[in-house]
């Protein structure tokens, strides 16, 4: 979470010569990090990045208690000042606030409403206590541009003191207008499923149950603690009595009420992290300050406070050893302590090992030895640490051929003159009825952004048909794109994630196409096989069935013209799929390379009769005999076929020898 | 015809021939088997072959040299056109796309420091993309992941830190050392986020593993891949799955790390220092989810973004959906 903190509130708790410009640098490389800092008409405002594991430092004083243990390893002077868990000028000074310690001339022999709480594991603190006041004014200039400048909006003077706290304190407060309160009652429990509840917003909310709310002797819900009051108990113009209201509840439902009903209010924000419960009870004593000083605030009754299982401080043991293991540097004791204690940790050292008492407000989030690890070399400084390059050596091991074969494809692949383009995993529906899939057969997202983004492709061809189409008019044919990325078809659990290498050709004739993708094969030293491709809902159905040692790894031809269409494509494309994770598999590691002939080798025209395929042809003649060097095809007339034949051995090939080899083709083959 | 006549037919043709292939014909013409100087020799009586004989075989001579003078003056006669700055004919190019190039430059790069590279799914589940990694279900760290789900229990992974726990579990014991690049997913409403990105985790575990080595292979990509004079350093950051957590930084070149430009600020960075991505020490709860032994081993983590950095180095486009056009005219310039 982000919050806006005016320079002059947080320097209600810090004292330091630092400017905001200095302050704001120091914490950014130590502590929370500051956006940006900005000027208003008076003051200046810090943006500071709240990380979701500090909620403690998301208000002026956690920010000044920050600034207290940074500013000093910058050769600043700092120092926290009032402090709300040590109160001097209520309590012996140093003392810490307790349940019970509410001054004695705010005595009263009443409480302020009954309460009762049903579920107790709601509610870790809940304290209350009410004020006869005088009607709501406008708030003193310096509240209003507290307020102002952290993005909230001055509303009167009972209003803004419950925010105006939550700025001070990260502890939100809630105010409600006594009277409206039926009964002078509260039950706080969970809701039920189906309630309603009107909020401040005037919004009428439906609850699922589970919410944490609170009803009045009415039966009516008054407030959906923890994120924003009910109108029913709203502060007006006319309220005369109040009750000041200072709570922390339990994160999770709070967390799920305020997602489900969209309501990211700062208060939800805060109780969803939890608060200390030790931090209640002295905003709830600065609350009334405000009103007495504000709202001629008077007491008017005792003080709840509910607090069944007060925490006990934690503590956290750390070797020196490990610290500067992992710190990669050997940091004082001294310096240490200096580090903590300002963050209010109370460090007692031993000669090899440090026992660390944690203040309640860190206790959600230090528990380890690396937590305050993090703490010391944080405030040390990481920026401080020298850099050094790790000697850990693997043992042999070997990655995926997959990955290096991949990025041989591709550079094959451009210098057979196809640019390489990336389109999106995630495609439209529209886009996935071009490939001929149905919607059904794909992997669908639950959660969609948008109608362009929704199913998990099963062929890259549809993606890379809309990359021609975007190009029309643009760039000058031939267009030659291709794409190598994973397509996702679904499996038993997880998706089968299947490397796929996809070309698409537009403006070249077929032969030249053909011939980019047998060079494409040859120097992948793969031989593959063609047949029809047959019925297909991509190619067309005189397009081809391509096979490597028996397997098919995908399919060659003419996209259907109706499939082009669609796009406005109006030419012919030609395309080739093959599954790239297989192709990886089949490729030889190991070359074999046939020897240089020492002669020239005599070369002979054969023209072969036959219905078969020329691929069927060429195999068969390169197979035939080993005395056949090489095979070139060169035309076709019907059904009449040549070839130009070279044959060599090295030990010599008679004239005769060829007669009768050309003659055995011409009878074998056909 | 007599021999000087011959001679000058054929120092007139040869002198005027303009291809190799017409002086082909002509050496045929005149020296061939069946050639002029051939047929003048056989249409002499034997008593005129030896006093003529001298002369023929200069006047053969002196047909070659011509054939060879000329054969020289053709080929080096100049090829050029009278303007050779006229741009030449382009031949088709395939070109190879950015993200590729970054992708192989970074793998380059972390292998030269003994990382091996993996790819990990993209599609997993919540274990090993979120609750293993320390992130129980409801988590207010879940809200920054901006997750797009296929069920409620297998997502579209929006980091590569789904490789670790996949690695722990390939490699059994350290020492590992991996970088995994892959795609990711961000479920983010944007004009300058696409849907879809790439990032490059990296993954040290071993016994005396400290961040003053992360930061060191840190200074090491960033030297590799930015350029020598360039620098990073760590801030603190807060990542569920790292214990501590950073933030890298890395030093801009264009104010040299100053934030100043002459008397003006960076208009390209924050105070001098541009935000590489997030990096940490593997939490000790990871480690015990790969059943790694969190007492014996420590390790460091990190995951940047690949559009990131190519945005970071060269001035294509301040808008990472720029990155996935398919438009020549852009793809081409690569």
């Amino acid at each position: 979470m982000d919050i806006k903190l005016p320079d002059s509130l947080l320097r209600q708790y810090l004292d330091t010569p630092a400017t905001p410009r200095e302050v704001a640098d120091c914490l950014s490389l130590c502590g929370p990090t500051v956006d940006r800092l900005h000027q208003t008409k008076t003051d200046s405002v810090y943006d500071i990045e709240i990380i979701t594991n500090r909620v403690d430092s998301a208000s002026a004083l956690g920010v000044a208690r920050e600034a207290a243990a940074i500013l000093p390893q910058f050769g600043f002077t700092a120092r926290l000042k009032n402090d709300p868990y040590i109160q001097p000028d209520q309590f012996p000074p140093g003392r810490r606030v307790a349940a019970g310690d509410i001054p004695s001339r705010w005595k009263h022999d009443s409480p302020p409403v009954q309460v009762q709480i049903l579920d107790h594991s709601l509610v870790s603190r809940f304290v209350c206590i009410s004020l006869s006041v005088s009607p709501p004014t406008p708030s003193p200039q310096e509240t209003q541009g507290w307020l102002t400048d952290s993005g909230i909006r001055p509303l009167n003077s009972i209003v803004d003191i419950s925010n105006e706290l939550t700025l001070r304190y990260g502890q939100p407060v809630h105010i409600f207008d006594l009277d409206k309160i039926s009964g002078q009652k509260m039950i706080l429990r969970a809701s039920k499923r189906g309630e309603k509840l009107t909020t401040l917003d005037g919004v009428t909310n439906t609850l699922k149950g589970g919410d944490i709310v609170i009803e009045d002797g009415a039966g009516r819900l008054i407030d959906l603690c923890g994120i924003m009051g009910g109108q029913l108990s709203e502060v007006s113009d006319h309220t005369t009595h109040v009750l000041l209201f200072v709570m922390t509840y339990a994160a999770a439902p709070i967390r799920r009420s305020s997602l489900y009903l969209q309501k990211r209010t700062l208060a939800a924000q805060l109780f969803e992290k939890q608060l200390d419960e030790r931090l209640v009870l002295p905003t709830l004593i600065h609350g009334i300050k405000l009103f007495q000083d504000r709202c001629s605030g008077s007491v008017s009754s005792s003080l709840i406070d509910i607090y069944p299982a007060p925490e006990d401080p934690t503590t956290v043991h750390l070797p020196l050893s490990l610290l500067e293991k992992v710190a990669g540097v050997n940091i004082p004791v001294h310096k240490i302590d200096s580090i903590l204690t300002p963050l209010g940790f109370k460090v007692h050292s031993s000669s090899d090992s440090l026992k660390i008492t944690v203040p309640t407000f860190r206790r959600f989030d230090i528990s380890m030895p690396e937590d305050i690890i993090e703490e010391i070399t944080r405030v040390y400084g990481y920026f401080r640490l020298p850099s050094v390059l790790p000697t850990s050596s693997l043992p042999s091991t070997s990655t995926s051929p997959l990955l290096n074969d991949e990025v041989n494809i591709k550079h094959l692949l451009t210098s057979l003159q196809f640019t390489e383009v990336y389109n999106h995993s995630l495609v439209s529906s529209q886009l996935v009825a071009l490939s001929g899939h149905k919607t059904t057969d794909l992997i669908s997202l639950s959660n969609p952004l948008s109608e362009e983004y929704q199913y998990l492709r099963a062929s890259l061809i549809p993606s890379l048909l809309q990359s021609l189409s975007v190009n029309l008019g643009k760039s000058e044919p031939p267009l030659q794109l291709f794409e190598l990325a994973n397509i996702y078809l679904p499996a038993e659990k997880l998706p089968q994630e299947i490397s796929t290498t996809a070309v698409v050709s537009l403006g070249v004739d077929y032969l030249h196409f053909k011939g980019l993708l047998d060079v494409f094969f040859e120097r992948l030293h793969l031989h593959p096989t063609f047949s029809p491709a047959g019925p297909h809902h991509t190619f067309t159905a005189t397009s081809l069935k391509v096979s490597v040692s028996g397997q098919v790894v995908g399919y060659l031809g003419q996209i259907k013209p109706e499939t082009c269409l669609k796009l406005s494509i109006n030419q012919p494309v030609l395309a080739m799929e093959v599954n790239s994770a297989l192709l990886s598999t089949l490729l030889p590691r190991n070359l074999t390379f046939k020897p240089i002939p020492l002669s020239t080798p005599p070369v002979r025209d054969i023209t072969i009769s036959s219905k078969k395929p020329v691929s069927d042809l060429l195999d068969q003649l390169n197979s035939f005999d080993p005395a056949i060097y090489e095979v070139v095809y060169l035309y076709s007339h019907q059904d009449k076929h040549t070839f130009r034949i070279q044959l060599y051995r090295p030990s010599g090939i008679a004239k005769k020898e060829i007669d009768s080899l050309l003659a055995q083709i011409a009878s074998k083959i056909n | 015809m007599d021999l000087n006549k011959i001679l000058n037919l054929a120092t007139s043709e040869i002198e005027s021939s303009v291809s190799l292939s017409n002086l082909e014909e002509l050496r045929v013409k005149f020296l061939g088997k069946n050639g002029q100087i051939n047929t003048y020799l056989r249409s002499l009586p034997k008593s005129e072959l030896t006093t003529l004989g001298k002369a023929i075989n200069l006047a053969k001579q002196q047909i070659s040299q011509e054939l060879v003078d000329q054969t020289v003056k053709l080929t080096s006669s100049s090829v050029l056109p009278s303007d050779p700055t006229i741009p030449g004919t382009r031949p088709l190019l395939g070109h190879l796309h950015l993200i590729t190039q970054a992708i192989i430059e970074i793998e380059a790069i972390f292998s030269h420091l003994g990382f091996v590279r993996r790819r990990y799914p993209e599609v997993d589940t919540d274990w090993y993309y979120a609750e293993g990694l320390n992130i129980p279900k409801n988590h207010p760290a879940r809200d920054d992941q901006e997750t797009f789900y296929i069920t409620s229990d297998i997502v579209l992974t929006a980091h590569t830190s789904n490789g670790q726990l996949h690695e722990m579990e390939l490699m059994k014991t350290p020492p590992i050392k991996m970088i995994n690049i892959g795609k990711t997913y961000r479920r983010q409403a944007s004009n300058t986020h696409s849907p879809m990105f790439h990032q490059f985790e990296g993954m040290l575990i071993d016994t005396d593993v400290s961040i003053t080595q992360l930061i060191g292979v840190c200074d090491y990509f960033a030297k590799s891949y930015f350029g020598s004079d360039r620098r990073t350093r760590l801030r603190p950051h807060h990542f569920q799955f790292t214990e501590p957590s950073f933030e890298v930084d890395i030093s801009c070149s264009l104010c040299a790390g100053t934030g100043r430009i002459g008397d003006r600020k960076c208009a390209v960075c924050k105070s001098g220092w541009l935000e590489l991505g997030g990096a940490g020490m593997i939490h000790p709860k990871v480690l015990e989810n790969g059943h790694i032994d969190p007492k014996k081993y420590r390790g460091f983590a990190f995951g940047w973004g690949v559009e990131r950095v190519i945005m970071m180095k060269h001035q294509v486009s301040d808008n990472l959906r720029d990155l996935y056009t398919s438009d020549l005219r852009f793809l081409s310039q690569s």
